[in-house]
């Protein structure tokens, strides 16, 4: 375990902090920009204010006017702050940290153009029970929560590094110099640029639901949204040991390729779509493999003659360690 | 990134190991924000002691190279350019060791780096 060192006196890292501040400030928008809404309208707003509407677009819920900004700014804050703690909590790379902030931008988008819609509805209507929303300020808000997304996104993507470039032609399958004695341990997180996304609009489409009270519906794709999240970071290493794959946010859940079931190894550019029909771990006649991206990957040539394959960048390094590791099992006197 | 280790040199293995990771952070192999492996895979992955990693992983930290966090683990920090700081430590080492070569004690060493900074 990791010695227990709060360390009070430094600062947080400046990435971390930087992305839990873009995932909280589309949140303090939409709460802002909810309360100056609320008390512009305040003294034209019955009281109770409808707050809920059918699917025809008649109002069937009520809250007392007084109480309506404080739950506004409870839901927005609230949220932001979970955005913000799970962004910081993760300590992704700046560039990984582009799907979280579009995620907050989106839900907020949605979240405030919809609360906004549903105040100046009850604007000039003497009864709340006479207040109607139509649905199709639901599309409206989710394409304010598209806009705001591809914003987030935007602002997120400012001051990032590039992406490595990819690998052009499988590698020959090189060797890593080491000394007589000497070993070594090659280890890269792999992120997913799309589960999250994915992630990120089944979250969306589960709060949606769950506004609409459609709560068999929305739970399950609130659950996958959480799976899919759990799954987008996968921790790669290559040791004596062989290959080890973990998932960043579950260290238990691992899956080992033993170095005694490894003949060779090489890295090649892989085709999530053309070679494996998707992203994830992935099953296909002759290889199989983690594919969390197209690009660079470490290709296992194993003794059973499949192939197991996983998106990583630097795979060239990883597949020479192994090679010299492989070489080394070979020789008497060697483990 | 890449961790070697050979027990035939007359470098501590821990040593060893946080020379890995200060080479990987000025080769760019490894950013501001990303997280090292926890102490005792390393250990396992290379087949060395626990307290050898977590010693290399303190050594990073009191360079100010990584922070230690209760359930995060070991995360590169982002203060300051960290390639640029894994150089000057390298730079700190290389001066120690010359230095050493030459039969100066500890404190002639610091008496060395007042001078100079007293010059400036």
């Amino acid at each position: 375990m990791m010695p227990n060192d709060a360390t009070p006196s430094k600062p947080p890292s400046g990435i971390r902090l930087r992305g839990a501040a873009l995932t909280m400030l589309p949140f303090t928008v939409a709460a802002v920009v909810c309360t100056v809404v609320y008390l512009a309208l305040r003294e034209r707003l019955p009281d109770p204010v409808a707050i809920h509407f059918g699917s025809s677009g008649e109002a069937d819920d009520f809250s007392g006017r007084g109480t309506v900004p404080w739950v506004l700014l409870a839901v927005n804050l609230g949220l932001g702050v979970l955005f913000s703690v799970m962004t910081y909590l993760s300590a992704m790379p700046a560039r990984a940290q582009r799907t979280m902030v579009a995620a907050g931008f989106a839900v907020a988008g949605l979240l405030g153009h919809l609360f906004t819609a549903v105040l100046f509805a009850n604007a000039d209507v003497a009864d709340a029970r006479a207040v109607t929303l139509p649905m199709d300020q639901l599309a409206i808000a989710l394409g304010v929560a598209l806009v705001a997304g591809a914003a987030g996104w935007a602002l997120a993507s400012l001051g990032t590094p590039p992406e490595p470039e990819p690998a052009k032609e499988p590698g020959p399958a090189r060797r890593l110099p080491l000394a007589e004695g000497e070993t070594a341990s090659w280890s890269r997180v792999t992120a997913s640029p799309a589960l999250p996304v994915i992630g990120a609009a089944l979250l969306l489409a589960g709060l949606v639901l769950a506004l609409l009270e459609l709560w068999a519906a929305a739970l399950p794709l609130l659950l996958s949204a959480v799976l899919l999240f759990a799954f987008s970071g996968v921790r790669v290493t290559a040791d004596r040991r062989g290959v080890v794959l973990s998932l960043t946010l579950v260290p238990g859940l691992r899956r080992t390729i033993t170095l005694s079931r490894i003949e060779r190894a090489v890295n090649r550019p892989v085709s999530c779509f053309a070679e494996f029909g998707g992203w994830g771990y992935r099953v296909r006649p002759g290889r199989s493999g983690v594919v969390l991206r197209s690009g660079d990957a470490l290709a296992l040539q194993l003794g059973s003659g499949r192939e197991f394959v996983v998106t990583v960048d630097d795979a060239a390094t990883a597949a020479a360690l192994l090679n010299t590791l492989i070489d080394r099992r070979g020789r008497p006197g060697e483990h | 990134m890449l961790f070697r280790v050979d027990p035939n040199s007359t470098l501590p293995l821990g040593d060893q190991i946080a020379a890995s990771v200060r080479g990987a952070i000025a080769d760019g192999d490894v950013h501001t924000g990303e997280r090292l492996p926890a102490a005792r895979e390393l250990a396992d992955s290379l087949g060395v002691n626990v307290h050898t990693v977590l010693r290399g992983y303190q050594r990073l930290r009191e360079e100010g190279l990584i922070e230690l966090r209760r359930g995060r683990g070991a995360v590169v920090t982002g203060s300051a350019d960290p390639a640029e700081r894994a150089r000057l430590v390298e730079g700190a080492h290389r001066l120690i060791a010359d230095a050493r070569a030459l039969g100066l004690s500890d404190d002639e060493i610091l008496a060395l780096v007042r001078t100079g900074l007293a010059g400036d």
